[in-house]
């Protein structure tokens, strides 16, 4: 039976790509929707740590019986030419709870692109302030392996990167689309990056649904809004309002950066 | 790992600099010979050998060709991909010799046909499977301590894992491996080592996923893939932790207390006692968390948090504390237990707690008594021996019926035995202070007091978002025995000070309360629409209690047996209370808006048994409430509050029992009394910036009362006050507040500096021999604080402002309480070398002397404390600790409430230095405690 399956399959691709190989498409331009999947319940079960406080073990048991495991957001990612534009979609914020808080769970950033001179406009809110960081795009050194996988119907590789000298970075991207975009800050792969892993920090991004048409130009427009700055003015300013968090600084730190 | 990333960086680095006059590049053509196609796109990259790092990257152009240039000498590999294609490889060279390398025509293969030549070979295992799922117990297989979980998977039968990390199950290759659900992805060792140990795993599950998309939908797409869940053992605390602090102290000060913790499992054993006299009445709340397990705090769907903390005796304070007036004795201690168990789906919390506390103390009370014609004053000496012993049971099973509904029984008893000694002296003069009565009175009461509670909660939601409905019910028994004697001696004189007339009272008094009350609410939620919600609810009440209370004169045997009918009765109560409400709830955007209201329609009817009279009322009680919030920013929003409700009149208010425990101050009933309606309107703002740590916030009240039910004393000749309720019509009593704060870091050090104002106060109405009387009572303060903290060095703040107090009696305005004070604060702790701290503390408070009372009040309260810690955890620390260095603390406060103004001072825990060791021991499986 299986072996029935692949032959078929196999007789599909091979007439499928007799008549289109030479015409593969490469979409230069079009729109991706992206969902960000956290496994609040390890992110909640790292911030407890072995405290011994029955009121975090509360908080927690009652947070398991009224949330799912995983929070699920969703972000678009549009992309003409050398230009992209990652926008997430916070119109359905999750009611609020005693852990909605969690840096990582939130979506801060509206990015702007542009890979052709390496740069990058973000407009990243952090509590109550809103910044633009204006920047050249992260330098990722990315190690290609030769896992595949299937994302939103695209054929993608693997690649794994280390960021901000210790977060692990699992990425996928098809080299179907010509655009070396990706997901939040995450770019530089011979080819648009469909997923996104970070397995240490319980979170992902994986595109649900590529759509191979062309943007209005009127859509890709970088941020405005927000204080000027660059990466190392907006570390310098978090570092200076979080150091007496402790512990806790770190996740929001990371989080607030990446 | 973090060398190789340098390394790498240096090689980009490097390059970058040879780039300018490198020779060295790529070139060649990517081709479909089967098809003769030139293949535009191709994706071209060069990795490096070394560790298949990307390095550079370009696509094709339309005629297939491709260059890269710029390159760097070294040993590469070359990926050519295009879709549907199969991966071309090849390894090169780039040197000084051969800096160019031409790969010419790239003949790219179709992966169909690679797949015709390579077929796939292995024979699929035999395998046993258990309906969709096939489940292997990782217990069963012998697992090496430092093992992989590719090694445990390899042990299953049907699993193969090869030297790439690659799972085969049952002939199909494993696309997904989850760990709890979670997507599994594999660590590169060179970039991270952070492995999942074998011996964490419990179970390991082999099922086909449907695709996300067939999950959500509920329609089954046919998309299965294979999938690994590795259940990881839940993190079970296995260990113990606790505490013991012992301090002597000089005036026969002691403290000391030992706490015990102990895990197994999910079940949790902790065990405590305290003993002092230094005002510990028992574990602070943090201890409290800790090692009883508090079982009061409740975290809504919203994000609220709620504590419940009864504090309504001396046993459960939220600091663990007393009252601060007179000396304590205090012995507690406790037991607590809970567990999880059926996967967490049902628990159970259990506490017993017992202990005793003595206070002895000293109280003087001067007031001042308001009347039309004058002012009388009084000065009143209170000697105070209570005792109470304790032990409270309670217990808490909580079940999770389903995904969707909860249930939570609380059932807890306690016994308690009150022994109370209560003598008083008092002496009252006429404004002329010529002597108007003297009082002397003794009490004592010997009391035992039962309670039960059981209470259910039962909650659902429905599949509709924000449909739930909830049943909570309740019932309590509380019985209450005292046994005990008045003895008061009450002298009267006339205008020229000369005895007129002596009254003495000797009793023996026997009380036995009863009462049991039920409770209910059943509670539908709606939504209406995405923005509004409606909560619908309906609650039946029921009370029935009784009291009899039974005076006997002392018979010439020198035996108690004359029952005194006048202080002798027996009442008994039914109150049944029927309650509907609905309340709106529209949120939308930034605004939060809540209104509804709900009515009680309450039947009382209390007996009077020895006199066979019956008062039956009914009343209609209103509660109407509304509130707007509007969030403007995150951490910042504005809110307006409206509260009103209906006050019933107590019973005591229309049929008051009938009491000589005070000869000097009588209450009488008055059954016309109707209720009064209080409304309250807050107003707030607050406003937090983590990142410049400023904070705004102030919020405003006001309330006043309509047709309030006030008193009407009657002083009369001899001093005697007769108090009656009755119903006020023209003049509404109303209160206010205000408190503001504006705080923020002003510099990079952060230091802090903050502003703040409070206002309160209260005007009260009430005829005083039948004339208006408005008691007046204001308090106005601000204030300057001043901070600066940078962790783990030093915290420093200090707090001072004036205060100004507006006393009053309308009819007496001309001796009046106003005057001024100050209020001081200060605080420092700092972290020495050495592990050595020191922390000390400073409060400084002035009040002026007024017109009522002569003297000013001053009090500056210093403690101090020296703590070193021992051991490589710092977990032993010795202390060395003064409180009230300057030996000036006294209890004291000045108040106005009625036609009185009146000042407290009692006795109070003053200076003693301490010696006290505090251990901390802990030995848990995860290693040292969190501390922050």
């Amino acid at each position: 039976m299986r072996k029935l399956k692949l032959v078929i399959g196999a007789l599909l691709v091979l007439f499928a790509d007799a008549v289109f190989a030479q015409y593969a498409r490469f979409p230069a331009a079009g729109t991706i929707e992206f969902e960000k999947t956290v496994n609040m319940y390890a992110l909640i079960k790292k911030r407890i740590g072995n405290s011994n406080d029955a009121f975090y073990q509360q908080a927690f048991d009652a947070y398991k019986k009224s949330q799912p495991q995983f929070k699920r957001v969703k972000s678009t990612l549009s992309f003409a030419g050398n230009k992209t534009l990652f926008a997430p979609d916070n119109s359905t914020e999750a009611t609020r709870n005693f852990f909605s808080d969690e840096p990582l769970a939130g979506q801060p950033n509206i990015i702007f692109t542009d890979l052709s001179n390496q740069s990058s406009i973000t407009q990243k809110s952090v509590f109550e302030e809103t910044f633009l960081v204006k920047d050249s795009v992260r330098q990722i050194t990315w190690k290609i392996t030769d896992e595949t996988r299937e994302i939103a119907g695209y054929p993608c590789r693997r690649a794994n990167a280390l960021v901000m000298d210790s977060i692990y970075v699992v990425a996928f991207y098809t080299d179907k689309i010509p655009v070396s975009g990706g997901p939040e800050s995450f770019t530089g792969l011979p080819g648009m990056i469909l997923g996104v892993a970070l397995p240490h920090e319980n979170v992902t991004w994986f595109a649900t649904k590529v759509t191979d048409a062309p943007v209005a130009a009127n859509t890709m427009i970088a941020p405005k809004k927000g204080k000027a700055t660059d990466l190392a003015g907006l570390v310098e300013t978090l570092k200076d309002a979080l150091k007496n968090w402790g512990n806790r600084a770190q996740a929001s730190l990371k989080a607030l950066l990446l | 790992m973090r060398s190789n990333f340098l390394t790498f960086a240096l090689l980009f680095v490097s390059t970058a600099i040879a780039l300018a006059q490198n020779p060295y590049k790529i070139t060649g053509s990517a081709v479909d010979t089967a098809a003769s196609a030139k293949l535009l796109n191709t994706s071209i990259s060069v990795l490096n050998a070394k560790d298949s790092t990307l390095y550079k990257f370009t696509r094709a152009k339309g005629d297939g060709s491709f260059a890269i240039s710029d390159l760097s000498a070294g040993k590469f590999i070359l990926l050519v991909t295009y879709p549907g294609y199969a991966d071309y490889v090849e390894h090169f060279q780039l040197d000084a010799a051969k800096p160019a390398r031409d790969f010419g025509n790239i003949n790219l293969l179709l992966k169909a046909n690679l797949l015709k030549e390579v077929m796939i070979k292995g024979d699929a295992v035999a395998i046993k499977i258990k309906g969709d799922t096939t489940e292997f117990n990782a217990a069963a297989f012998k697992i090496e301590p430092n093992s992989k979980v590719e090694d445990l998977l390899k042990q299953f039968p049907g699993i193969q894992v090869d030297q790439n990390g690659k799972i085969t199950a049952q002939g199909e290759t494993v696309e997904k491996v989850l760990v709890d659900g979670e997507e599994f992805f594999g660590d590169d060792p060179t970039l991270v080592t952070k492995n999942l140990r074998g011996d964490m795993v419990d179970k390991v599950q082999l099922f086909d996923k449907k695709s996300d998309q067939a999950t959500f939908t509920g329609i089954d797409d046919g998309v299965k893939t294979k999938t690994l869940n590795i259940q990881l053992k839940e993190d079970k605390k296995t260990g113990y932790f606790g505490k013991v602090d012992a301090g002597g102290a000089s005036d026969d000060f002691y403290q000391g207390q030992g706490m015990y913790n102990k895990f197994k499992g999910k079940q949790k054993f902790s065990a405590y006692a305290t003993v002092g006299n230094t005002g510990k009445t028992g574990l602070s709340w943090r201890d409290n968390d800790k090692y009883a397990g508090s079982s009061n705090v409740e975290f809504s769907d919203d994000g609220g948090i709620m504590i419940m903390w009864s504090g309504n005796d001396e046993f459960e304070s939220f600091s663990g504390r007393y009252n601060n007036q007179g000396i304590p004795l205090a012995h507690t201690g406790g037991v607590h237990y809970d567990s999880k168990w059926n996967k967490d789906k049902e628990s159970i919390n259990a506490n017993y707690k017992v202990g005793r506390i003595a206070v002895d103390g000293i109280k003087n009370t001067l007031s001042q008594n308001n009347l039309p014609s004058g002012i009388l004053s009084s000065n009143s000496d209170h000697i105070f021996n209570n005792s109470a012993f304790r032990q409270k049971l309670d217990v808490t099973y909580q079940l999770k019926l389903d995904s969707a509904s909860n249930l939570k029984i609380v059932v807890d008893g306690t016994l308690k035995d009150n022994q109370a000694k209560n003598s008083y002296n008092t002496n009252s003069v006429r404004g002329n202070h010529v002597l108007l009565n003297t009082s002397n009175r003794a009490l004592t009461n010997e009391g035992e007091q039962r309670m039960f509670n059981a209470s259910a909660l039962w909650n659902k939601k429905f599949r509709k978002k924000g449909r739930t409905v909830s049943l909570n019910v309740r019932q309590s028994v509380n019985q209450e025995e005292t046994d005990g004697f008045l003895n008061s001696v009450n002298s009267f004189f006339d205008e020229q000070g000369a005895l007129t007339n002596v009254q003495s009272v000797n009793q023996r008094k026997v009380n036995t309360t009863e009462s049991s009350v039920f409770s209910s609410n059943l509670a539908y939620t709606e939504p209406l629409s995405k923005a509004l919600s409606v909560v619908v609810n309906y609650g039946l009440g029921l009370n029935n209690s009784s009291a009899d209370r039974e005076s006997y004169n002392q018979s010439p045997s020198g035996q108690y047996d004359q029952l005194d009918p006048v202080f002798s009765n027996d009442f008994t109560l039914d109150q049944l209370s029927n309650q509907f409400g609905a309340a709106f709830n529209y949120k939308k955007d930034k605004m939060v808006v809540n209104f509804g209201s709900k009515a009680t329609a309450v039947k009382f009817d209390q007996r009077d048994n020895i006199n066979g009279i019956r008062y039956e009322r009914n009343f209609i009680n209103l509660n109407p409430q509304g509130r707007l919030q509007y969030n403007l920013a995150k951490q910042k929003s504005l809110y307006f509050n409206y509260y009103g409700n209906t006050n019933q009149p107590t019973i005591n208010q229309i049929q008051p029992v009938l009491v000589n425990d005070d000869p000097l101050n009588i209450t009488l009933g008055n059954p016309d009394l109707k209720p009064s309606f209080r409304s309250s309107f807050s107003i707030g703002y607050n406003s937090y910036k983590i990142l410049t740590d400023q904070y705004i916030y102030f919020h405003a009240f006001y309330g006043f009362t309509s047709n309030a039910i006030v008193n009407n004393v009657t002083t009369d000749a001899e001093g005697r006050n007769t108090y009656q309720s009755f119903n006020m019509k023209d003049r509404d009593p109303a209160n206010f507040s205000f408190y503001g704060n504006i705080s923020r870091k002003v510099n990079k050090a952060g230091l802090n500096i903050g502003i703040n104002l409070s206002a309160n106060g209260n005007t009260y109405y009430n005829l005083i021999n039948d004339e208006v009387n408005m008691t007046q009572s204001y308090n106005f303060s601000g204030g300057v604080r001043i901070s600066q903290y940078k962790a783990k060095k030093y915290r420093v703040s200090l707090n001072a402002g004036p205060a100004y107090n507006r006393s009053q009696a309308s009819l007496q305005k001309q001796i009046n309480n106003n005057g001024w004070g100050l209020n001081t604060n200060a605080h420092l702790s700092v972290t020495l070398p050495g592990k050595l701290e020191i922390v000390t503390d400073g409060n400084y408070e002035f009040q002026q002397k007024t017109l009522s009372f002569d003297q000013d009040f001053d009090r500056m309260i210093w403690n101090t404390s020296i703590n070193k810690r021992f051991l490589k955890q710092e977990n032993l620390t010795l202390s060395l600790s003064g409180n009230d260095l300057l030996n000036q603390n006294i209890g004291f406060s000045r108040s106005a409430n009625g036609n009185f103004i009146t000042q407290n001072s009692y006795n109070t825990i003053k200076r003693y230095f301490m010696f006290s060791l505090v251990w901390d021991f802990n030995k848990m499986g995860g290693g040292a405690p969190n501390t922050n």
